[in-house]
């Protein structure tokens, strides 16, 4: 076993050492010689990293491949940071505890846009330069992939590539070209130049962009004549018969996943306007669930965990979840193992299951009708009616459930304050429901309905992307009128009403549809000690003010403006399968309230059929 | 049945905390499908407890974790499974039944062996010397700091074995240990320190607890030999 990069004096003095020294049941150890060495890293703790299925299924992956090893690296929290930058130490891989620079790739994921400075920090305490440009030989080709990865503008100036699409296709094609271009007198430039030409793999270093006076883009082109000038994501079109991580990595410390996750289709058919998962994961794919049945044995053989959870965005709709359900009840629960199902409907399927497996007393439901009133959730396609909610409530309370908990957005576009009010309605009807459903005699609590708000950040690859998001006063100003209206309720005193933090919505706001030259901001707030911005317990806004004003970038160019329908937008260049024509057609849908059906009812022509897979060819 | 397993926690695994060994076997046991016997009511855990607690950053070649099952395993066969599921950190030493009657590992511990080695060469010069004085003497007194408050203690008769080996630089110690006359390997070193008018370092010194005890029949035995082999 190798040593540890750090030494017991440090590792006793900070907060779990657990999270730096590896060492776990399924963590992959080899002998490096001759191995392609790739660091995979996902930007927060190591609770959280750890609880990633998408760095899962690629450390297992390439860990499968016998010429590389792939090893895990995490944010390092903030006592450790100041360690090692007194110290001088560099960063290293939990595995082996080598050097990050020494490595051949490093790869990170990008799951949200909070997480950026968390990448600054990584190279940082890497020794490894910030800019691409200024990399040498001596510095491991730099990739990121991941949700946010479909705009990597504003950090494309810190990757040498940018992975588009899911990570189960094209990394092959990559390594092999490392390999060949590593055996001819290797030549960093020429090797990020060949893989920019990869599908799914974007070179940002080859491409650039001009402005127009009013600040939007003027062009984006290649700076080579061979480089594509469409990067078409990537997607797995057989999702039955690719990789899954059999033997994941069990981490001593409790992790946020702390179970066997079982991804049951990838994608979701309903066309949610303000949702870009639902947008770039198109088409819906579900994986067999004959297979599944087989994961879940040997995953939890493998690991012994003592729960496994369905993962996918939305449950219902996968075509077999009756029969996964009963077949883990079955299996598992009398074996001490927890079954838990999240993003199902609330149905009389869904609360018979939900009673085997959970202690109802101490269960909440949850519902996600996302706006407030009728006309709201018709803007943005949520297709959920009030008499949907209102009937699974019933069912729920009847089932003796007593806790429901109720998640809304505000700020979304062409919102009104009546659509705001009607947040406080909805939470106060469902209380009376209860009373009006279960007899005194029968009540063995009060109701108890929390009501939450998050503001409406609009994302690349929805029909809301041209929409003008919310100010912070705004956004403080309608979550005023949502409590005022709660207070004014008649049952308010079995409802609770939390609302998000404005400020990190409007930060998360501006980098979601950034373009390059919010990379210098990054690097400022960075060096004025931005980190863990996801973090409330780290977040600092006054920070990032100063960042803005001192780069002259004015933030509300960012999030407070709407663009043209012809306006460059800063993702433009990538191919999600959605077509432009689409979403400027869902978005004039939305300004009108017409509900377009999902992919199961009618196919509306979104593009994504060009992957020959999923519901697309359902017959 | 009731079963006490012996386990060592060494290398890299010494950064893992009582609490997260306690997973670790939990997942241990549901890996290698040992039948543990769960608690009643509606959130069941499984029947599990352990000896003394080992401090973050020391290693040990004797814990001790006591189960309980609902059918019985050979020794043999537990062990082969158990050893081909656990890390290499965590080797797992025996597999033994208990009586029924039997106290469990962390109410029967009475005492502690430990070697402490010291890098610096000026300090194995004094040490035998300071442990020839600290063992005739009858009255060793030194301040025990807890989380409330500093009591003086005579540590004396809370130490059965002092020695020292000069081959390997290494000083062996059985001491008691457990819930009550609780004592630290590190105050028994501060006490021999004071013998020379010295402090040692801590971090100059490496520690290990080697193996727990309790009392049978008047003898000193290992918590290992009270558990019976497996058939």
């Amino acid at each position: 076993m190798n040593d540890l990069a750090l030494s017991k004096e440090i590792l006793l003095s900070v907060e779990k050492p657990a999270r730096y020294i590896g060492h776990e049941v399924n963590a992959v150890y080899k002998d490096p010689d001759g191995l392609i060495r790739f660091a995979m890293c996902f930007p927060d703790l190591y609770e959280i990293g750890m609880s990633h299925l998408g760095i899962q299924i690629l450390y297992d992956m390439l860990n499968s491949f016998d010429d590389v090893w792939c090893e895990r690296v995490y944010s390092v929290w903030t006592d450790l940071h100041a360690i090692m930058k007194d110290k001088d130490i560099p960063l290293f891989a939990i595995e082996s505890q080598d050097n990050i620079r020494d490595f051949d790739f490093l790869g990170i994921t990008l799951q949200y846009e909070m997480c950026y400075t968390n990448i600054l920090q990584i190279l940082d305490l890497s020794k490894i330069p910030f800019y691409s440009k200024d990399r040498t030989d001596a510095d491991p080709i730099v990739i990121c992939g991941g949700p946010c990865a479909y705009n990597p503008e504003p950090v494309s100036p810190f990757f040498d590539l940018v992975y588009i699409g899911e990570g189960e296709t094209s990394y092959r094609l990559l390594l092999d070209l490392y390999k060949s271009c590593r055996k001819n007198g290797y030549d960093r430039s020429d090797f990020i130049r060949k893989a920019g030409k990869i599908p799914g793999i974007y070179a940002p270093s080859m491409y650039e962009t001009s402005y127009n006076d009013d600040g939007t883009i003027k062009e984006f082109k290649a700076i080579y004549d061979d480089m594509p000038l469409k990067i078409e994501k990537e997607i797995v079109s057989d999702l039955s018969d690719t990789y899954y991580p059999l033997k994941p990595v069990v981490p001593y410390i409790k992790a946020t996943q702390d179970r066997v996750v079982l991804e049951i289709q990838r994608g979701c058919i309903r066309g949610c306007r303000f949702c870009q998962a639902g947008s770039v994961y198109k088409p819906i794919r579900a994986r067999d669930e004959k297979k599944l049945e087989g994961y879940a044995r040997e995953m939890l053989a493998n690991t012994g965990h003592e729960e496994i959870s369905l993962s996918s965005l939305s449950s219902s709709d996968y075509p077999a979840l009756e029969d996964i359900c009963n077949y883990l009840i079955d299996e598992f629960a009398g074996k001490h193992i927890n079954i838990s199902l999240p993003s199902l409907r609330v149905d009389a399927f869904s609360l018979d299951v939900m009673s085997k497996v959970q202690d109802i007393k101490k269960s909440v439901m949850t519902f996600a009708p996302e706006a407030g009133s009728q006309r709201m959730r018709n803007v943005i396609n949520k297709g959920l009616t009030k008499d949907d909610i209102l009937n699974g409530c019933r069912q729920a309370f009847l089932g003796g459930w007593t806790r429901v908990k109720l998640y809304f957005m505000l700020g979304l576009p062409y919102e009104t304050e009546d659509d705001m009010i009607k947040i406080a309605e909805l939470s106060n009807d469902i209380a009376m429901l209860y009373y009006d459903t279960i007899p005194k005699q029968e009540r063995r609590t009060k109701v108890s309905i929390v009501s939450s708000t998050s503001f409406f950040v609009p994302k690349p690859f929805t029909p809301f992307q041209w929409a003008k998001m919310n100010t912070m006063d705004e956004f403080r100003y309608k979550a005023h009128v949502v409590n005022e209206a709660m207070r004014r309720q008649l049952n308010y005193k079995s409802i609770r009403y939390n609302w998000h933090a404005a400020d990190v919505s409007v930060l998360e706001g501006i980098f979601a549809r950034g373009d390059r030259r919010l990379a210098k901001v990054l690097v400022r707030a960075y060096e004025k000690g931005c980190m863990f911005d996801a973090w409330t317990e780290t977040f600092s806004f006054e920070p990032w003010k100063e960042a803005f004003e001192e780069c002259q970038v004015d933030p509300a160019f960012y999030y407070n403006r709407e663009r043209s329908y012809d306006e460059i937008l800063p993702w433009d260049f990538i191919d999600i399968g959605v077509t432009k024509k689409f979403l400027i057609r869902e978005n004039e849908n939305a300004k009108q309230g017409i509900v377009t059906p999902n992919c199961r009812e009618k196919c509306s022509g979104c593009g994504a059929a060009k992957y020959h897979g999923g519901v697309c060819y359902e017959s | 049945m009731k079963v006490r397993i012996r386990f060592s926690k060494t290398g890299a695994l010494v950064y893992i905390s009582h609490l997260d060994i306690m997973r670790y076997f939990q997942k241990l046991f549901r890996r290698c499908d040992i039948p543990v016997r769960y608690s009643e009511g509606f959130s069941p855990h499984q029947i599990l407890s352990f000896s003394n607690p080992l401090p973050l950053g020391m290693e040990s070649t004797g814990e001790y974790a006591d189960v309980e099952l609902t059918e019985p395993v050979s020794s043999e066969e537990a062990l082969r499974s158990l050893r081909a599921q656990t890390v290499p950190e965590i080797e797992i030493m025996s597999f033994k039944e208990l009586d029924a009657s039997s106290e469990n590992a962390m109410a029967a511990v009475k005492y502690a062996r430990y070697t402490v080695k010291t890098k610096d060469p000026d300090v194995c010069d004094i040490i035998p010397d300071c442990i020839r004085k600290l063992t005739e003497a009858e009255n060793v007194t030194v301040v025990k700091k807890t989380k409330k408050n500093e009591t003086e203690i005579n540590i004396r008769p809370l130490i059965a074995e002092l020695a020292f080996d000069n081959k390997d630089n290494i000083i062996n110690m059985l001491i008691s240990s457990g819930s009550t006359d609780n004592i630290k390997p590190e105050l028994v070193m501060k006490a021999l320190a004071s013998f020379a008018n010295m402090t040692f370092k801590k971090n100059d010194l490496e520690i290990k607890r080697i193996d727990q005890y309790t009392i049978s029949d008047g003898r000193i035995i290992s918590l290992d030999e009270i558990g019976t082999w497996i058939q």
